[in-house]
């Protein structure tokens, strides 16, 4: 049998106690230490937890009304005692011992807990990109056109909006080519507003402005910024960048699935919208990709981009409202040239009365 | 061969060791009152042990998180015959020695007790492993944990009272007032149990509880209560002081007068 160390406590000793070596030998707890050893009855000890963190065992017993015990420091040598000790102690050795483990494994499981909620943080904030993508598409469709019929009710509070006319069908029209096979249902419309710019809503509404069209300088430049905008919305980038800017309160809306809640948190910021540089970038990728395989010239997104910055320098900074949200660098030109020269396109010219879509807008937005 | 010390003072104490040719020990950087010459003073990463670089780091940075310094001064007996080196307590209170052979080989302290001791005297981190102990038992998460087989010289302020505790024994104390404790004591809190007591006692919600076997020592006087105390003394020096003041603006009016009538 082999002896395990202990710390031997009683009346007499001081209060520290001594040390002590314990081992178990049939019915009996074998206690030698400082020179005197006792044989204490196994039934008669009492099995406790003890220590700074109840990591330690203890074993007391009565004698002559004074309380004696032992204490056992490591789960090696409380397992190694648990071993060798008789029927009659084993039990109550047992609950100790398990109870020693529940302590740790408890502390154990609050530091799992802990540590894993860092974790989750740090791959929350590493991988958010990923993150609001997957959630951005577990938005359902209806949700999703949902936000966009109230985006576009928001936008008919102040600009008129028309559906009809030459440059609503024409857009329609090139439109339709860029989006063939797209699960969305498009809706093109043409708004009075002066400004240069086009907006994408989520669930296929795409807003040009009268002052883009008139900007334009041929229906291919016009394609360009259409494949862009449809690009916004077949990635969903609306919905991704609502929901990177709603953050915590969009995450906690979708969690309660109240999905009215963020609906009134994107419609309030989607004037502010910007989308990401990244995002941009695939936008304008694949939208040249899909001009390609719509067999629309390629080089429209390009040249319209150019005489907005050429423009926009010739005003001191002050240029067309596009550029503050897709800023035009000579990066952004170079590679979608670079892009456009690499993409096989079996492209015809549209052939589109540009100048006459032009007249009829103006006119249109005339007489509003 | 146990340390030869005296402990000097009663409330502002230093612990003078009387070293042995060729003997060594360990102090806090900045404890050390005085020291013959011929003691050698070397400041060392951690415990001011012997061990490599990486387990000197690793003890360095448990040191600081228990409150203690990154380096170790240790001072070394360089001649022939026995010389002094004196450590101060840095607050008023008490300074023990505590053998730690007997105590079973380790005794955990709060954060920033150690003062000094025998060389070769790890210090590592007991950390609580119970929220409520950790949070509200006075003593926070981390204490210190000394472990070898020399002595050691732990200071706390206020009087350092060492209670004896027998096999489950059961004591009630206020929290922050834990100064050290035997390994072999157990730690918890326990909530003061009336409202009443914890409202109007002073005591606040929770008391610490320390249970047996084994010695605690307990502090009179924790140093934030110290720090609340003076803090909150009046810092106006009173009537005597103001009534100067006046006396002396007065007369500087009265001369200026005197001048502007003459």
């Amino acid at each position: 049998m082999s002896e395990i160390a202990a710390q031997l406590h009683g009346p007499e000793l001081p209060a520290s106690g001594v040390p002590a070596r314990v081992h178990f030998h049939g019915e009996y707890l074998r206690v030698a230490g400082d020179g005197a050893a006792e044989d204490v009855p196994a039934e008669s000890l009492a099995v406790d937890i003890t220590g700074f963190n109840e990591d330690m065992l203890q074993l007391s017993w009565d004698r002559h009304g004074h309380t004696h015990a032992v204490t056992v420091a490591d789960t090696a040598a409380v397992r190694a005692l648990l071993a060798q000790a008789p029927e009659s102690v084993a039990r109550r050795l047992k609950r100790g011992h398990s109870k020693m483990g529940y302590h740790r494994r408890k502390w154990n499981a609050v530091i799992g807990v802990l540590a894993g909620l860092v974790l989750l943080v740090g791959v929350a904030w590493w991988q958010s990109e990923a993150i609001t993508m997957w959630l951005a598409n577990r938005v359902s469709m209806q949700t999703e056109i949902g936000i966009g019929e109230q985006a576009l009710a928001q936008l008919e509070t102040e600009h008129v909006l028309t559906r009809e006319g030459l440059a609503a069908e024409t857009i329609a029209g090139i439109g339709a080519r860029l989006t063939q096979g797209s699960r969305y249902q498009y809706r093109w419309y043409v708004s009075d507003d002066r400004e240069v710019n086009a907006y994408a809503l989520p669930g296929g509404i795409v807003v040009i402005n009268a002052g883009m069209i008139e900007k334009a300088g041929s229906a291919e430049e016009l394609a360009g910024v259409l494949a862009h905008e449809v690009q916004h919305v077949e990635h969903r980038h609306t919905l991704q960048q609502m929901i990177h800017t709603a953050g915590w309160a969009a995450v906690l809306a979708v969690a309660l699935g109240d999905v009215s809640a963020i609906t009134a948190i994107v419609i309030h910021q989607l004037g502010n919208l910007r989308n990401s540089r990244k995002l941009e970038t695939q936008a304008d990728v694949e939208g040249l990709k899909a001009m390609a395989k719509a067999g629309i010239p390629l080089q429209g997104m390009a040249t319209l981009f150019r005489t907005l910055q050429a423009e926009q320098e010739r005003r001191g900074g002050e240029g067309a409202a596009l550029l503050s949200s897709h800023p035009a660098t000579e990066e952004r030109i170079a590679d979608l040239e670079q892009l456009a020269a690499t993409l096989h396109c079996e492209c015809q010219p549209l052939g589109i009365d540009w100048a006459a879509v032009q007249v009829a807008t103006r006119e249109w937005r005339a007489a509003q | 061969m146990t340390m030869q010390y005296r402990i000097e003072g009663s409330d502002l104490q230093y612990v003078e060791v009387t070293l042995a040719p060729g003997e060594s020990a360990v102090g806090e950087p900045g404890a050390m009152m005085f020291c013959d010459t011929g003691v050698s003073i070397e400041t060392r990463m951690g415990d001011g042990d012997d061990a490599g670089l990486g387990s000197r780091l690793a003890s360095g940075f448990k040191r600081s998180i228990t409150g203690e310094n990154f380096f170790t001064s240790v001072f070394t007996n360089t001649s022939s015959r026995p010389l002094r080196v004196a450590f101060a307590a840095p607050s008023p209170g008490k300074i023990i020695a505590v053998d730690l052979a007997s105590m079973g080989g380790a005794l955990i302290c709060q954060k920033g007790a150690f003062l000094g001791g025998t060389r070769g005297v790890k210090l590592g981190l007991a950390f609580k492993k119970r929220l409520r102990a950790g949070m509200f038992g006075g003593e926070g998460f981390i204490m210190q944990r000394l472990s070898g087989s020399g002595t050691v010289f732990i200071h706390a302020s206020g009087t350092l009272a060492p209670l004896e505790l027998r096999a489950g024994e059961e004591l009630k104390v206020d929290t922050g007032c834990l100064a050290a404790l035997q390994t072999s004591v157990n730690y918890d809190v326990k909530y003061v149990g009336s409202l009443k007591t914890s409202v109007l006692g002073g005591e606040g919600l929770f008391l610490a509880s320390v249970k047996g076997p084994g010695t605690v020592w307990l502090q009179s006087l924790p140093l934030q209560r110290l720090r609340a105390v003076m803090i909150g003394m009046p810092q106006s020096r009173g009537l005597g002081a103001k009534l100067w003041y006046f006396i002396v603006v007065i007369f500087v009016i009265a001369m200026a007068l005197l001048r502007a009538g003459t």
